[in-house]
């Protein structure tokens, strides 16, 4: 008897069945429906997460200045003055640090705004241009300041959403005038939204050229001359290794520290943060498919019953099969293909529903879900394994019946 | 019967089938025997209900792994005339009467042109004109050339062969030729 005619008469004993078939198909479609939607919420989670992260800017490093002691008290991350924007100019440099694309220091202070009677106290940051590239920020309307405007220490500033409606309102903030900290600055341009990072707002934010802070900022008092951070990004994700190693010799050379334990100053990769964001998430599908599989043990364990029901139920006719020149090989293929089909039809039962809920489910909850179609294919492949394996038992069982005492029984 | 039939192996003496010793076959040796070289006929018929009679007698062409599907319909249907019942070749076996579903068994049995014929009680089940029927086949197939062998209760179907054995508790009690 030859593999399709196995297979026939498999799907016939099944259809023959229908009503059972079907219910302990049910058994597995909810288990690889259940996989399904949690994959599906999990990547969705993932996918999130991953995307606010790299809103940020991608292959991004962003180096902090270490703690500085004062009287013994450390001061914690971000403390010391130590870095500069000479730093910042010699990290730019395309002999020494062949591996990274863009750098621009960041001299943040918050600082109030006024612009007619309207007041706003915000973040103002020295950039430079790179720095919208870096953290891949565009200006939606009017201009970006240029190296020109770095160079000439102009009074320009870009600005974010939330600044721009609590000093000017609705009517648009380009060629308007601001007060910071008592110095007039020409908005040029807006920037587009970029929701928050952490608990800051990105759009709650004012970019002015890094000279022209310096002069606002940096003169005088102990933090003259340093720059709050620097930004480095990597030509390449890939790349961003290289790009650690030499931004931070470089540092180190540049500061005259021999031992890279004493460094004062940090280099966080952002690929830090998103690896400990996805490892959280990851746990989270870990758990979901883990519920999901005792789903589909369960399933198989249905199989195997009705399985099990059915060689009893069969056993003349297994007996008459083997009168008639059936041999054991023959019989096991049989209920294994029975066994397997059951397994593969709830399969893609249950991908259907479990797409079908992927689709519908997120106009109920406020959870983007992603399709993924290795869970589908996997699926499919695991359900047919545990129709597979829960077959065996109740298989061999039936390939193992004598015929005469099949044969015999009532 | 059943050791006779390949379906059992003798636990003491030996069962020499055309020369070979059929006790020392495994189960697929001993499948494959049943399927060439016996065919069977059951008290209750044994067919599989939910199939159409040309398919309960192409069974054992499927697990000869005879591929041709025309021509395994061929044959099935030729020992289906063979047996008179070409006309309810796609009959099942719930729409037959006892008479015809013992022939659509006896086609099964025929179907991959065996040497042997055993036949269980073949007749226990039925009425008497249809056993007498069923009788006139096994007489043909055995002018044809086939062994038949026929285990039953009732003398006057024993009386029919051309050998009779007389088996009491399990032990041969006479063997004698009837003269025709």
């Amino acid at each position: 008897m030859n593999w399709t005619q196995t297979i026939k008469s498999a799907l016939d004993s099944l259809i023959e069945r229908r009503t059972r078939s079907l219910l302990t198909m049910l058994g597995i479609l909810i288990g690889i429906a259940a996989v399904i939607l949690t994959v599906g919420l999990g990547e969705g989670a993932q996918n999130k997460v991953t995307n606010a992260i790299s809103s940020l800017g991608t292959n991004l490093l962003i180096v902090t200045p270490g703690s500085v002691s004062t009287s013994g008290v450390r001061g914690g991350l971000g403390s010391s003055a130590s870095l500069t924007l000479a730093d910042a100019n010699a990290l730019n440099s395309k002999v020494d640090c062949p591996d990274i694309a863009q750098v621009s220091a960041v001299l943040q202070r918050g600082t109030v705004l006024t612009a007619g009677s309207a007041n706003w106290t915000a973040p103002v940051q020295g950039v430079s241009p790179s720095y919208l590239t870096i953290r891949d920020r565009q200006v939606v309307s009017g201009q970006a300041f240029t190296q020109n405007d770095v160079t000439t220490h102009a009074d320009v500033a870009l600005v974010g959403s939330t600044v721009a409606q609590n000093l000017f309102g609705l009517s648009s903030p380009v060629g308007q005038t601001v007060d910071l900290a008592g110095v007039p600055f020409t908005i040029t341009g807006e920037l587009n939204t970029a929701g928050a990072s952490g608990s800051t707002s990105e759009d709650n934010t004012v970019l002015i050229p890094i000279t022209t802070a310096e002069d606002l900022f940096g003169a005088t008092g102990p933090y003259a001359n340093s720059v709050s951070n620097i930004l480095i990004s990597a030509k390449s994700a890939s790349s961003m290794g290289a790009a650690y190693e030499e931004a931070n010799s470089l540092l180190l050379q540049r500061h005259g520290i021999t031992n890279p334990a004493a460094a004062d100053f940090t280099i966080t990769p952002q690929t830090s943060l998103l690896s400990t964001a996805s490892s959280v998430s990851k746990a989270l599908t870990v758990l979901l498919v883990g519920i999901a599989a005792i789903a589909l043990i369960v399933g198989g364990i249905g199989v195997m019953n009705i399985m099990l029901v059915s060689v009893t139920e069969r056993i003349r006719e297994i007996g008459l099969r083997k009168a008639l020149g059936a041999t054991p090989g023959v019989i096991l293929r049989q209920f294994l293909i029975e066994a397997t089909a059951l397994g593969i039809m709830g399969g893609i039962f249950g991908v259907a529903v479990g797409v079908i809920g992927d689709l519908v489910l997120p106009h109920f909850i406020s959870q983007p879900i992603a399709i993924s179609s290795l869970a589908i294919v996997g699926s499919v492949v695991v359900a047919a394994g545990i129709g597979l394996i829960f077959g065996v038992y109740p298989a061999s069982r039936a390939a193992r019946l004598s015929p005469i005492d099949a044969l015999r029984s009532e | 019967m059943h050791i006779l039939g390949c379906l059992d192996v003798p636990t003491t003496g030996s069962y020499r089938m055309g020369g070979v010793d059929v006790g020392k076959m495994g189960e697929s040796e001993l499948a494959e025997i049943r399927n060439r070289k016996i065919g069977f006929v059951f008290q209750q018929f044994h067919l599989l209900p939910r199939l159409p009679a040309w398919k309960n007698v192409e069974l054992p062409l499927l697990y000869a792994d005879e591929r041709n599907r025309t021509l395994r319909r061929r044959r099935a249907e030729e020992a289906l005339a063979s047996v008179g019942l070409q006309e309810r070749y796609n009959h099942r076996p719930t729409e037959l009467s006892g008479g015809q579903q013992q022939r659509v068994a006896i086609a099964r049995a025929l179907v991959t042109d065996p040497s042997i014929i055993l036949a269980d009680e073949p007749t226990g089940n039925l009425a008497s004109t249809q056993a007498d029927e069923i009788m006139g086949i096994f007489e043909s197939l055995h002018e044809q050339g086939r062994t038949v062998v026929i285990i039953t209760h009732e003398p006057d179907i024993a009386t029919r062969a051309r050998r009779l054995v007389r088996i009491r508790d399990g032990k041969v009690m006479d063997d004698e030729a009837l003269v025709k």
